[in-house]
């Protein structure tokens, strides 16, 4: 097995009203037409000058403080200065010298199943380029680009770990887990183009690849296992393994080199003379860790003292925030492993719907009282997640809804309807065929609309045959 | 208004003045304006080809607060304020109104040679980065006031170098440089290196003066006895005083400088606003090299090499960070020197303004000597008042004064006290 | 020159930097060892803003002053 090296730079948009170095609106950025979100500072127009977001602030330094960062005391801004056409000053406003935070951690599982610290070397705020379109060809063949400065500005966090992932596998995973906990602290726009990253990869000590702008953290994945297939090929055919950058494209799945490593970009960074240092005291690091709420991994930890579930029904329901505050809410009034029951099939209808919980409209109340319905007997199990299935996008018509599902009296002569719908069926049954007892089950269960629950329809069936 | 559009018109047929004139401008106090400061709807060039097109969408925050004021045209300068003889323009070179084959000095040299030429424009505005105030404002014989920095909103002004540039006046008289400077200076929160201190324009304190004897030792001989016959004359008591890293000021200043402009300057590149060709085809190096090659003059090109090279890596250390560093021990030099005196004297610049055939035999080097006298005070940010002091081989001579920070009570004051001096 | 490549310019005028770089050299005299750099005249710090929307430019304003451009995107080369 060959030697693996890897460390990510990622790139996360925060989900601040403005952008990070002006007043413009970040509401529906990704939507609204090309160049209607810009103004003097995010279009670079000569006289403008920039101003830093507060909120960008916050939000990083509760990403700092949740992966176990240091936070430094004074934060100072840099000009990164590269020519480039998504660039709208041909430098961007970063933090070189002195980041916000470094030195933090993220646990996960590795490639062995082992447990295992990722290292985060940094954290810094930094302003997102435009967006470029490549008119007739790629970006390496295109006539012309043309440019959308919607994007310019916008505030990103940037976590650059130490390279000591040893797997692709192992990326997903610290990139999943980032997810979860970015979405805990609600400082991040879940979507697209949300999170990107750039992978620098080793292969047995051969020189480092670069490939950029991956998004995501599923294709991270695959960009990484390709490459390492790549260089197998090429080590293969006698190829050296040069230094270099890549580009990922996505809907092709191959990466395509764009430039060898002669000189790496000289970025020569200063002070940026526009903004001052900003001191971060002691005040508001605390102000920001009390609007940390318990993360992920805490919660599992908790669950599993204090609730009877298994680890996979424990995941399943932290691994959206709301939901876990769903279920919290519930297991107050109700017994936590029938509500973790549920709200694992609820979870399974928003994932059907592709909605997140944030979007479903079910409130504990009614959830609680399908639970209550549930334990009387007076729906079935089926019928209960038909129920279920409607009330989680409307629940205002509970009441109506479960009526439909409510357990009838009437079940003898539904058992009765079915075996004269069914002669030729009972017919085989009795003939010996025990496997279309299936069939007549399914058929009493359909006819009852799920009122008569499997067991029970057995039962009678074979009663009555 | 009307006579002074025509008069704007007829002093720049014969002196250059002026890249835009606007005729538009109705009613109000007329004010020229430095052409790097952005007017909205008014061409804004900095002097440069490279925006040659460049009409603002917004107005910088001093033009927003020149309150019954009409903008009647915008000055020639030396492309994005490179430069102390305004030659470096790429809109014709003002001519000095004493003597029009000499300089009106730079960078603000339109803005102060229109005040010393204009029968009725009492002040414009200009902006100083290493003394492109008070050079013009001295080879031009009128007052060159340069704000302590922060105190004027640098929100629209095209940067050469943001750590040092200041927007100030261009006026006939101290007084009206201090109605100018009131109308323009306060907090604005869309700058975040302005600063919220209030202005003081008055004090009746019984300054003391100091002479730093740097200055003097800079300066041509003939300068220096008319200064001192001038204060011996006046009857005030002055003490010499050392700024001991005055030699190392013009080196420290240029590194600075060049190393944010050349920054400042990376966005000009043929997208969004001004000087752009075709693109399709190239490829971005290419393209902005094509741009910038053809859009930049050589000063500036010069410029941004340099200022490229002192903040590479393994450069940075020896010429960046250096000279941030000798730049604090020039900002103690003058704490340490108000600590005994209130103002520091000393001539505005070295000599009278150079002719254009003498300005043509200089090096680089010669050039960027002759603001000796001006960088340091620019690099620590402190305000100044150039006055005229009368004549010497007929061309204007100025006095600059400088005090602490925010401190622009006692220069005025003295100012006036200066303005009444027999010359 | 790689400095010229690196400001995107085509000006060989490498003697006369050379020179002006040497002078600058002096410096080098300057005793800094304890000094802290000056980033600017005086200490100004915390200056931060609300994340509070403001009005951006309509996007006519936003395209005014390009000469290069296609529909309502600015136009440029190509990227690499």
């Amino acid at each position: 097995m060959e030697k693996i090296k890897i460390g990510i730079e990622t790139h996360v948009q925060l989900n601040t009203k403005t952008k990070l170095f002006c007043g413009c609106s970040m509401k529906d950025i990704n939507s609204v037409s090309e160049n209607s979100r810009c103004c003097p500072t995010c279009l670079g127009m000569p006289g403008s000058k920039p101003r830093v977001n507060k909120g960008a602030i916050d939000a990083a330094i509760k990403v700092a403080l949740a992966l176990n960062c240091d936070v430094l005391s004074e934060m100072y801004f840099s000009r990164k200065t590269y020519f480039y056409p998504d660039m709208s000053k041909n430098f961007q406003i970063t933090q070189y010298e002195v980041p916000l935070a470094k030195d933090g951690k993220l646990e996960i599982i590795d490639f062995e199943g082992k447990v295992k610290k990722i290292g985060i070397e940094r954290i810094h705020l930094e302003e997102d380029p435009a967006k470029l379109q490549h008119v007739g060809g790629d970006i390496s063949t295109a006539n012309y680009t043309l440019i959308d400065y919607n994007r310019s500005g916008i505030p990103l966090i940037e976590i650059v770990t130490k390279p000591e992932f040893s797997h692709p596998k192992e990326v997903r995973r610290f990139l999943k887990k980032l997810v979860m906990i970015l979405e805990y602290l609600d400082v991040y726009v879940p979507g697209d183009l949300s999170l990107k990253s750039d992978l620098n990869i080793s292969i047995d000590g051969r020189e480092r690849v670069e490939i950029k702008n991956v998004t995501g953290a599923i294709d991270a994945e695959k960009a990484l296992q390709l490459e390492i297939v790549r260089q197998k090929g090429a080590i293969m055919r006698g190829e050296k393994i040069e230094r270099e950058t890549r580009a990922w494209l996505p809907g092709k799945n191959i990466t395509i080199s764009l430039r060898k490593k002669e000189t790496e970009n000289d970025y020569g960074y200063i002070f940026e003379p526009d903004l001052t240092k900003i001191e971060i005291s002691k005040k508001w690091i605390l102000e920001m860790k009390n609007k940390i709420p318990e993360l992920p991994h805490h919660k599992f930890e908790r669950y599993q003292k204090e609730f009877d579930i298994s680890p996979e029904l424990i995941n399943s329901i932290i691994d959206d925030f709301y939901l876990a505050e769903f279920y919290e809410k519930c297991v107050k009034k109700e017994d936590p492993k029938l509500v973790a029951t549920w709200v694992n099939i609820l979870k399974k209808i928003l994932y059907y719907n592709k909605k997140s919980f944030k979007e479903a409209e079910i409130t504990s109340d009614i959830f609680l009282k399908l639970l209550k319905m549930i334990k009387r007997g007076e729906i079935t199990d089926l019928g209960a997640e038909m129920i279920l299935r409607e009330i989680t996008f409307n629940q205002q018509e509970f009441d109506k809804i479960s009526k439909k599902y409510v357990k009838t009296d009437d079940i003898a002569s539904i058992i009765d309807g079915v075996i004269k719908e069914n002669k030729e069926a009972v017919f085989d049954y009795k003939s010996g065929n025990e496997k279309v007892m299936q069939f007549l089950i399914g058929q009493v269960i359909r006819k009852s609309n799920r009122t008569v629950d499997a067991k029970t329809a057995k039962r009678l069936l074979e009663e009555k045959l | 208004m009307k006579k002074i559009i025509n008069e704007a018109k007829e002093l720049n047929k014969k002196y250059n003045f002026f890249v835009t004139i606007n005729e538009k401008a109705i009613k109000g106090i007329p004010i020229a304006v430095k052409d790097n400061i952005c007017t909205k709807g008014i061409l804004t060039t900095a002097g440069s080809k490279i925006l040659h097109n460049y009409y603002p969408v917004f107005n910088a925050t001093v033009i927003e607060k020149l309150k019954g004021c009409s903008v009647i045209g915008k000055t020639t300068m030396d492309e994005f304020g490179f430069g102390t003889f305004s030659i470096n323009s790429a809109y014709g070179i003002p001519k000095n109104p004493h003597d029009l084959t000499r300089s009106c000095g730079g960078s603000s040299g339109g803005s102060a040679g229109y005040i010393a030429a204009s029968k009725y424009s009492k002040f414009a505005i200009g902006q100083s980065t290493g003394g492109s105030i008070t050079c013009p404002a001295a080879f031009c014989g009128v007052v060159g006031l340069t704000p302590t920095y922060g105190l004027v909103s640098r929100y629209g002004l095209i940067d050469f170098a943001n750590s040092l540039d200041k927007i100030g006046v261009l006026a006939k008289t101290v007084d009206d440089a201090s109605s100018c400077l009131k109308m323009i200076a306060g907090y604005d929160q869309k700058d975040s290196t302005s600063v919220d201190v209030k202005l003081k324009t008055k004090t009746t304190k019984n300054l003391k003066i100091g002479i730093p004897k740097e200055y003097f030792e800079h300066t041509d001989k003939k300068i220096v006895e008319k200064i001192f016959k001038l204060l011996d004359d006046s009857g005030i008591k002055y003490q010499e005083v050392s700024l001991p890293h005055t030699k190392y000021a013009v080196s420290a200043y240029y590194i600075i400088a060049l190393c944010e402009a050349s920054t400042n300057l990376a966005k000009f590149c043929g997208l969004r606003y001004g000087l752009s060709s075709n693109p399709e085809g190239k490829g971005f190096n290419e393209y902005f090299t094509e741009i910038r090659s053809k859009g930049f003059g050589e000063e500036a090109k010069r410029r941004i090499l340099l200022g490229t090279y002192a903040r590479m890596a393994g450069y940075r250390d020896q010429y960046y960070l250096k000279a941030m560093k000798v730049r604090t021990l020039i900002i103690k030099d003058f704490k340490k020197a108000f600590k005994k005196v209130d103002i520091l004297v000393a001539p505005s610049m070295p000599t009278i303004a150079p002719k254009f055939t003498e300005i043509k035999k200089l090096t680089p080097l010669q050039h960027y000597a002759y603001d000796i006298l001006t960088v340091a005070p620019n690099l620590a940010g402190i305000p100044q008042l150039s006055v005229p002091i009368g004549t010497m081989d007929k061309m204007p001579i100025g006095l600059q004064l400088l005090s602490d920070h925010f401190r622009e009570d006692y220069i005025l004051s003295f100012g006036k006290e200066v303005e009444r001096w027999k010359k | 020159m790689k400095v010229a490549k690196s400001a995107r310019l085509d000006k060989d005028i490498e003697d006369q930097l050379k020179k002006i770089l040497e002078d600058f050299k002096l410096l080098e005299e300057v005793e800094t060892d304890n000094i802290e750099p000056s980033f600017q005249p005086f200490e100004i710090k915390n200056i931060l803003r609300e994340d509070a929307v403001e009005e951006s430019l309509s996007q006519e304003d936003a395209l005014k002053n390009a000469e290069q451009k296609q529909d309502k995107f600015f136009k440029g080369p190509r990227a690499v």
